[in-house]
């Protein structure tokens, strides 16, 4: 048997639509089907499917709320145009490059929370607010790709900025959006409220050692995203797994605190660039080194006691 | 809140439906042109939000594929709104002689 008539635009299209369009699309939909199924002959059906097609998008486009749409444009426009100042006022200025980094992912982080705000809820459109962010600010050169070498450069260099930067996008917009709470989504709210535990604990730590809280604070974006990278590759599948067995929060929240000196050796390694550099700041500034760890094991507490039970990790593993 | 208004469109709609319960497209057919497949959907749902009718899913059969239809019927609010729109029509409309 043959798909029904527009079933194929009604997929693709519905994630994307606003309820009030919703509306309009799934009746108009079925009566497309029930009235194709009910021609006499091919070419009345083929007549009725286009006749339907052009009443749904005449439908859509007159659902949609200019005052929505306007304040979306405005929002994203204003976001874009301001993470392109702030990349380009940073290069200029020769920053720190995780300054030069938070000042590319603070828009795109932020788009999300912005649209939200304004009323877009379902976590697919936030993600594509954000992406349309990230891809202005390419485009206008905020990302610093419009040095010379060619279309081609540019677009490679595009895509995998693209690559790099959009997860932070879609994770923010998973925490932003009021989708049903689903297990991918308490893991990235667990992961978000690790790295933001540990990025304070980080951030102030420093204070007292001569850095300046505004610096700490303009850094957020940098240290939020690469505490949950970090968490994501070294503590979460231990998690998960311990998830389990364990389904109380404080027990998982101990596990996550016995696995975060992996995060720490990985967040040190990073840091120092070989081992051994790890090692002799270890032997060399003991106590440093120890209150640098503070932030990852708080980060990784808050991990483990954020995730989900492990009725929905077993979910998870079979992909339900 | 602005009070709920009723466009002529929406007029026609509502005395459609007062005659039973119908799905948008038999809406366009029997309005003889005044209801546009374009349009009647979004009319439909902006008059579901004011109150003045609602709608249901068609039960489908078993096994049956596609979309279930959607079949609108006037709530309460909605033949009132009527009323009060033809009592005003009435009041409204020029006296003899005038």
């Amino acid at each position: 048997m043959s798909r029904p008539a527009g079933t194929r635009l009604w997929r693709l299209v519905r994630p994307w639509l606003p309820t009030v369009s919703v509306d309009v699309l799934d009746p108009a939909v079925a009566d497309l089907q029930y009235e194709a199924d009910h021609a006499l002959s091919a070419a009345d059906r083929r007549r009725v499917i286009l006749r339907g097609y052009v009443a749904i998008v005449r439908g859509l486009v007159l659902s949609i709320e200019p005052g929505e749409a306007i304040r979306t444009a405005a929002a994203l426009f204003a976001l874009s145009g301001m993470g392109t100042l702030l990349v380009t006022t940073a290069r200029a200025a020769r920053v720190d490059g995780r300054l030069l980094n938070s000042a590319i992912l603070a828009p795109v982080m932020l788009a999300p929370v912005i649209l939200r705000m304004l009323g877009t809820m379902a976590s697919s459109r936030l993600f594509v607010g954000s992406v349309i962010v990230m891809l202005t600010m390419l485009l206008t050169g905020g990302v610093g790709l419009n040095a010379p070498g060619g279309v081609w450069i540019f677009l490679r260099h595009a895509v995998v900025a693209l690559i790099l930067f959009a997860p932070m996008g879609a994770a923010a917009a998973l925490v932003a959006g009021t989708d049903q709470e689903g297990l991918p989504k308490r893991v990235v709210m667990a992961l978000s409220v690790g790295s933001g535990v540990a990025t304070a604990a980080l951030v102030l730590a420093r204070w007292p050692q001569g850095e300046p809280l505004s610096i700490g604070l303009a850094m957020t974006p940098f240290y939020v995203v690469l505490f949950a990278v970090l968490f994501t590759l070294t503590l979460l599948p231990s998690l998960l797994v311990a998830r389990l067995f364990v389904a109380r929060p404080a027990v998982l929240a101990i596990v996550g605190l016995g696995c975060s000196p992996v995060t720490l050796i990985a967040g040190a390694y990073l840091d120092h660039g070989t081992i051994r550099a790890c090692l002799d700041s270890l032997r060399n500034t003991p106590i440093s080194f120890a209150a640098w760890s503070v932030p990852f094991m708080m980060g990784a507490i808050a991990v483990g006691w954020r995730l989900p039970t492990s009725g929905s990790s077993h979910k998870l593993f079979h992909g339900s | 809140m602005s009070p709920p208004t009723l466009p002529q469109r929406e007029r026609l709609v509502l005395e459609l439906l007062l005659d039973g319960p119908d799905f948008g497209l038999n809406l366009v057919a029997r309005s003889d042109g005044a209801l546009k497949r374009g349009t009647v959907y979004v009319t439909l749902g902006r008059m579901e939000r004011k109150g003045f009718i609602t709608s249901e899913q068609e039960p489908q059969a078993p096994g049956a594929i596609g979309l279930p239809r959607r079949i609108y019927r006037v709530t309460s609010l909605g033949k009132r709104a009527l009323r009060a729109w033809a009592t005003l029509a009435r009041a409204l409309a020029p006296e003899p002689g005038t």
